[in-house]
């Protein structure tokens, strides 16, 4: 049978299944979801896409839970046959990636198997799964949750997941959360609400390594407060890690510290968030050799705004786990309706500005040089900047109801990318500005037309870029025209247009689409959803279900 | 062989569970995060009997954001009318869950607004793309569920919430 | 569920809390590295082969080369090292980049085991897979090498003999080899693998590491243990097949092979190596050594 026709029939096993909402066996519930990605490649050499010798790619999985009364049981099967491309050639391969079993009641709650876990802002420990990137950093092992009063304590212990195998490194969790405002009687309920946090999060991994004195466990620690009153709001965490050589920081000795900050106040029609963090050192990772995307303990946000518009996200800001210092500001404004300036239904202002820098390193002593290994690395001042900056980013978005049947959304982006640090490479950096158009149409009840308009600006990289969507839509199903230009710079990079079109239906939770065409990696936005894909050329066909 | 014989026994689970009763699920029991910090749980989730809408959305997901406008404007209405509450959770990670309280407030918005940060909620669901929102008739069951939101796509929505509040079944 | 007494439960989590905080982290004071023995005694010791896929424009690859020295400094010529340039990193471009590090087996050799186009520097050590690869990142090269060297027996499976012989009068070089096996092996096919490498070649080469030299080039960079071509072909040629047992001998002779016309004989090396032609153990080099040539 071949692969396509496979998919179907799984396609039609679901909706036959849809069609009865919950399924009770022996008293218990059985739920579960499904997605699946397939795509015919052709070789385009002008775009960067290969053909691969199997010609058909998909990533697949089927996840399924039984719950009875406190007993939860789960299992997720995942098929990459093989991979997409874009996903790690280590992903190649099908099997049972994800089991676990589960007890819990009001106070007690014990996983055993597959979990996933986040403390606090997930600075020294977060385990999550994005699918449509190809991550999955789950704990393999048991985890206990004890819930009292004021305080809630976690426990865990277990090896990550590392592909269709396990990270070598065997972690060990404990977090408490403690809501200050149910320990004391009085200020139970005052409006003013209080939290504070604390973990310690340690691995261990072997020294097999001749060369150098390695610590075998490496702890990390982390504590956090939270105020909220009214309006306001104050987060703040802070993180420290002990000795760490390991391959990202270059084997150096120096210990890690990190520091979270977000204030925030926001009121009917306004909201306001300033946040700011400081990163050194802090790559924590389930294997001391491991890079890239394999293995992280610890989370350390980008400190940027996510874009859902696909030239806005052209450049995105990879975050720099060993030493970043960064400052985002968001605000939020409602002009009222049916004033001047807000029109009949009111016109929402999304402003945001972020900017991220290195940190400031010198030297140890005078016969070491910065980030030698095998030393402490580098000293560094706390509120001095480095003098590198990595990016920046200014945007502001107005949206406007014109009618019951116009919608019109602009956007204006101006954009700094440091090249060398986000890509890897050295090559000029990047200043674009960007200038989106977004209308709706609704012609007729459960019809619409949408049209999205972009351009892209640039002296630098692979020159201007424009796109234009246009989206019809009626009842559940959907159709759209994408068709993206890239100008090139004479004498760099030619020209080169990306025509796609794809179509689509949605039947309550089951989604089927189907798209031919050239992609370029990035985010996209059509048909009601957003993914992140990589470069393609050729026919995609996802299917996603849940029951 | 392992592929085939894997795409078989997932064929065999559907056929086998379509067969088992019509019985309506209910809400998992999960924390969530409320935006004054304090972790409850799901099973507190109730509108005395009325309906109830549960949104999954992020500040970065367009459509939802689209989604929750669209309703902002009508929701009024819709409270007079059925006296539906709107669930919104946001799966918005650390990185980005900053932005939710002033994107709730800067677009004026009235839903009960709830943090998954890790997507523990989000998973327990089965919730793979966003938007996917869910209808909970009065009992607590939930009774129609929907993924990816265009223009219009309200209007069934409301549809749906009325013929609940009547008594009606959702097929 | 067991209802335990509230304190009891209480004093017991905070004393197992306090013993994994207090046990669970290992801070390590100077010297950082250790102090390694220069070399083994006796030359009848287990050696391995150690690929190094570079270029000279890749700027992370003088650390990897920095870290293989030493591994050198602790175990001596344990280590036999064979720098392949390859791929993108390798191509000749403006000058002072115009040099061809490349060889036609250096790039068979590549694209057999992924290093073509994969991000360099990549390092390989007796052709065997770690953790499902067989390239290696620079941070696992240390530990690689421990796993052959420190955990499996010192005594070679097979020890290899090599008398080179170098005639100026034509440049050719001709290479006397005694095989002796020392241990049983199974029943398999087993190649013998000839190769030609140069050290001391001057030329320029990109590096971002300021401990190893200037930053982003060193003009006057020595490169070391670059192969420049295959006796016996690029994957060698047969010695035996069938069972091989302690106390066989073999013999290979070649003679003639002609040098490429910048070499500096007295720089060359003669590297040779054994290793398993088929078989679940296909390529895992057994043996290899290391002899110059002047």
């Amino acid at each position: 049978m071949t692969k396509f026709i496979q998919l179907i029939l799984i396609a039609c096993f679901v909706f036959f299944i849809n069609n009865t909402f919950a399924q009770v066996l022996g008293g218990g519930e059985v739920h579960g979801s499904f997605q699946a990605d397939a795509q015919y490649y052709k070789k385009d050499s002008t775009i960067g896409a290969e053909d691969i010798p199997e010609n058909l790619a998909s990533n697949s999985f089927f996840e399924m839970r039984y719950s009875n009364k406190n007993f939860e049981a789960g299992i997720r099967y995942e098929l990459f046959m093989p991979q997409m491309q874009g996903y790690d050639s280590r992903w190649k391969g099908n099997g049972f990636g994800y089991r676990f079993l589960r007890y819990r009641n009001d106070k007690v709650d014990i996983t055993a198997g597959n979990f996933y876990e986040q403390f606090g802002t997930g600075m020294i420990l977060r385990s999550y799964q994005e699918w449509n990137l190809g991550f999955d950093n789950s704990f393999d092992g048991v985890r206990v949750k004890y819930k009292m009063k004021a305080l809630t304590i976690t426990g865990l212990i277990g090896k990550q997941r590392y592909y269709w195998d396990l990270g070598p490194g065997l972690v060990r969790g404990i977090d408490g959360q403690l809501s200050v405002n149910d320990l004391f009687k009085g200020f139970n309920d005052s409006k003013t609400r209080v939290f504070m946090g604390y973990s310690f999060v340690s691995r261990y991994q072997t020294d097999q390594d001749p060369i150098f004195k390695l610590p075998e466990n490496v702890a990390a620690e982390a504590a956090r407060l939270e105020l909220y009153r009214g309006g306001f709001n104050f987060k703040f965490e802070t993180g420290w890690k002990i000795n760490d050589p390991n391959a990202s920081n270059n084997m150096i000795y120096k210990s890690g510290n990190a520091v979270l900050a977000e204030f925030g106040y926001s009121r009917k029609g306004l909201g306001f968030t300033l946040q700011a963090e400081r990163v050194d050192n802090m790559d924590f990772r389930s294997n001391r050799t491991s890079t890239g995307f394999d293995l992280p303990v610890g989370y350390i946000p980008a400190m940027t705004r996510q874009h859902a518009y696909s030239l806005a996200a052209f450049y995105p800001y990879a975050s720099q786990a060993n030493g970043q210092m960064g400052l985002q500001a968001t605000f939020i404004y409602k002009l009222k309706k049916k004033t001047a300036l807000g029109g009949k239904y009111g016109t929402s202002i999304n402003a945001n500005y972020s900017i991220s820098n290195s940190i400031y390193k010198e030297k140890v002593n005078d016969s070491t040089t910065i980030g030698q290994s095998g030393t402490l690395g580098y000293k560094s001042k706390f509120f001095k900047l480095g003098d590198e900056k990595y990016y920046s980013d200014f945007n502001i978005k107005i949206h406007r109801k014109l009618s019951r049947k116009w919608d019109v959304s602009l956007m204006y982006m101006n954009v700094f990318y440091n090249m060398q640090i986000n890509e890897g490479h050295a090559e000029p950096n990047v200043y674009a500005n960007i200038g989106i158009v977004d209308v709706w149409w609704k012609f007729k009840p459960y019809h619409s037309l949408h049209l999205e308009t972009q351009a892209m600006f640039t002296k630098q990289d692979e020159g201007n870029w424009m796109s234009g969507m246009l989206e019809f839509n009626n009842h559940g199903f959907f159709t759209a025209l994408v068709v993206l230009y890239n100008q090139g710079i004479a004498g760099h990079n030619d020209s080169a247009l990306y025509p796609f079109i794809t179509a689509g239906y949605t039947h309550k939770s089951t989604r089927i689409s189907v798209g031919y065409g050239r992609q370029r990696e990035g985010i996209v936005c059509v048909g009601g959803v957003c993914r992140a894909v990589p470069a393609s050329n050729g026919l995609s066909l996802t299917i996603n279900s849940s029951f | 062989m392992k592929k085939f014989n894997a795409i078989i026994a997932i064929v065999i689970v559907a056929f086998i569970m379509s067969f088992t009763t019509d019985n309506k699920r209910r809400i998992p029991k999960v924390d969530v995060k409320t935006l004054d910090g304090k972790m409850i749980s799901t099973s507190t989730f109730n509108n005395d009997g009325n309906p109830m809408i549960i949104s999954f959305w992020a500040t970065w997901c367009k459509p939802c954001v689209q989604e929750l406008t669209t309703i902002a404007d009508v929701y009024e209405d819709w409270q007079d009318e059925t006296g539906v509450k709107l669930i919104a959770i946001s799966v918005d990670n650390s990185r980005t869950s900053g932005g939710v309280m002033p994107l709730i407030n800067g677009k004026d918005w009235d839903y009960e607004v709830y943090l998954d940060e890790n997507g523990d909620f989000k998973r327990a669901m089965g919730v793979n793309l966003v938007p996917h929102t869910f209808l909970v008739n009065g009992k607590g069951e939930i009774v129609w569920e929907h993924t990816s939101f265009t223009e219009g796509s309200e209007l069934e929505l409301i549809e749906l919430v009325k013929k609940l509040k009547n008594g009606e079944e959702i097929k | 569920m067991q209802i335990m007494n509230k304190n009891i439960l209480i004093s017991v989590l905070v004393v197992f809390v306090s013993l994994m905080i207090t046990t669970s982290c290992d801070k390590i004071s100077e010297p950082y590295m250790e102090k390694g023995s220069s070399g083994v005694t006796g030359d009848t010791v287990r050696k391995l082969l150690f690929e190094d896929f570079t270029g000279h424009e890749c700027v992370n690859c003088p650390s990897a080369h920095k870290t293989i020295e030493d591994l050198q400094g602790i175990y001596g010529d344990r280590i036999i090292v064979m720098a392949e340039h390859v791929g993108f990193f390798a191509r000749p471009k403006a000058a002072p980049f115009d040099y061809d590090f490349r060889t036609t087996e250096g790039d068979d050799i590549a694209t057999v085991f992924g290093a073509i186009s994969a991000p360099l520097p990549k390092g390989m050590v007796n052709r065997t897979k770690q953790n499902g690869d067989y390239l290696l990142d620079r941070a696992a090269f240390a530990t690689a090498v421990s796993l052959v060297l420190d955990s499996m027996p010192e005594l070679p499976d097979v020890y290899i003999e090599l008398d080179p012989s170098y005639n100026s009068t034509d440049s050719t070089i001709d290479v006397d080899i005694k095989l002796s096996v020392l241990n049983n092996l199974p029943s398999g096919k087993y190649n013998i693998a000839v190769m030609v490498t140069e050290s001391k070649i001057i030329q320029a080469q990109k590096n971002n590491d300021a401990a190893v030299g200037d930053v982003p080039e060193i003009l006057d960079y020595e490169h070391n243990h670059v192969l420049r071509g295959a006796i016996n072909t690029t994957w060698g040629e047969e010695f035996a097949d069938g069972a091989l047992s302690n106390g066989q001998i073999f013999n290979k002779s070649y003679s003639g092979y002609k040098i490429g016309k910048d070499w500096n004989p007295n720089n060359l090396s003669i590297v040779a190596f054994v290793y398993y032609a088929d078989g679940s153990m296909a390529n895992v080099v057994i043996q290899a050594e290391e002899v110059n040539l002047k």
